[in-house]
């Protein structure tokens, strides 16, 4: 009961800072701010994935004995799959977070300034 | 004003709708009882007596990363590598010729503590890198480990320790593509055996029932994986070397990039 209470609780606040980042990525007008939340976003939702995969009174997915698959490491482990596909979401975040700090720093150059109310000015 | 109140608010409301969607949809199975059925396929294929079947490796998330779902992890190496040529195309000066400006750099302290940390460093990253296939860990963590040393001496040593004519970005750009060769190497030589003798698919790990050719499942009484261990340590090279190349342009400060702008529009490149 307490397990399962707990479970959803943490469920409720990673969707309420899926919100609020998304909150943030919307409405800050200087460039870093928007990428901060953005990161803040992406990795909010690796944890979502991962927390599907996840099954009470568990074991991590590992085999100990050499070559033999116990019934119980299956019956007892948390799914693999969503750890696997995280990894690759990780990374693939982690290179959109790069190119947007490159395309900040060219703006920078280009404008002066980040915030976006002045650049909207200045492209007039 | 009141319009990011009426913002936060419909978030709000559009946040928790969706976390009592979840809550009450009984018909997807609830949270926390049972994996599913494509989870327990993967356990159970992991380590199978048939060696036909198996991928001699001990640790579940490294076989689907790297051999069940191994082309996902290929493009997303590709990804990666993309995202640092493209930062690297901006920063297109010459690292031939730089001073050691004065009074750069910490007391004896931290310079003597993280010139015994960085050797540290590297035999931690290495060890997460080579166990990749019997406990969690691989070649994208030990690819991170290793590149706290360029956050550590950009910042201890000044940002000459990554920038100066020996250690550049172009060198280690380059020992990034000889890690990426690497991985390309091990995708293709089973294609190569097949073109020559017996009959092989691109990226094969262990013998198949078609194929006789494999990669050695064991090495020393450790389980090694196959191609899952020689994946791991050619993209811990490829991506520690890419996380490299991206600290040291990005601890260039910003009066050397003005003078090299400078130097650009006069025409010495």
């Amino acid at each position: 009961m307490i397990d399962s209470f707990l479970l959803n609780y943490s469920l409720y606040a990673l969707l309420l800072i899926m919100g609020i980042s998304l909150y943030g990525v919307i409405s800050k007008p200087h460039l870093t701010k928007k990428i901060i939340s953005l990161t803040i976003f992406g990795d909010t939702i690796n944890l979502f994935a991962i927390f599907i995969g996840y099954r009470l009174n568990s074991t991590p997915p590992e085999l100990d004995a050499p070559y033999e698959v116990a019934h119980n490491v299956i019956s007892r482990s948390v799914d693999p799959l969503p750890q696997a596909l995280v990894l690759t979401a990780i990374v693939i975040g982690l290179a959109i977070t790069l190119f947007l700090i490159f395309l900040s720093l060219q703006v920078h150059r280009l404008y002066g300034t980040l915030d976006m109310r002045k650049v909207r000015e200045l492209r007039e | 004003m009141i319009k990011r109140v009426a913002l936060l608010f419909s978030l709000i409301v559009l946040v928790f709708g969706t976390a009592l969607f979840i809550t009450l949809a009984t018909p997807l199975g609830g949270l926390g009882l049972d994996v599913r059925l494509l989870g327990k396929l993967y356990l159970y294929f992991t380590a199978h007596e048939n060696p036909e079947l198996t991928t001699a490796s001990r640790e579940p998330v490294a076989a689907i990363v790297w051999d069940f779902r191994g082309l996902d992890t290929f493009f997303e190496t590709t990804v990666f590598v993309m995202a640092v040529i493209a930062a690297y195309s901006m920063f297109l000066f010459s690292f031939k010729s730089e001073e050691r400006a004065p009074g750069d750099s910490f007391t004896v302290i931290p310079r003597l503590i993280t010139k015994l940390l960085l050797p540290i460093n590297i035999a931690v990253a290495s060890s997460i890198a080579l166990h990749g296939s019997t406990s969690p860990g691989g070649g994208f963590q030990a690819g991170s480990a290793l590149a706290v040393i360029g956050v550590l001496s950009a910042t201890v040593f000044s940002y000459i320790s990554l920038n100066s004519p020996r250690i550049n970005a172009k060198t280690t750009l380059a020992l990034m593509c000889i890690g990426l060769l690497g991985i390309a190497a091990i995708g293709f030589y089973p294609v190569l055996i097949g073109y020559l003798s017996a009959n092989s698919y691109f990226m094969q790990n262990q013998p198949k029932p078609d194929s006789s050719f494999g990669y050695p499942g064991e090495v020393l009484g450790y389980a090694f994986g196959g191609s899952i261990g020689f994946l791991n340590m050619a993209e811990f090279l490829t991506i520690s070397f890419g996380f490299l190349t991206i600290f040291s342009l990005l601890s260039l400060p910003e009066r050397v990039l003005k003078e090299k702008e400078e130097a650009e529009e006069v025409g010495e490149f």
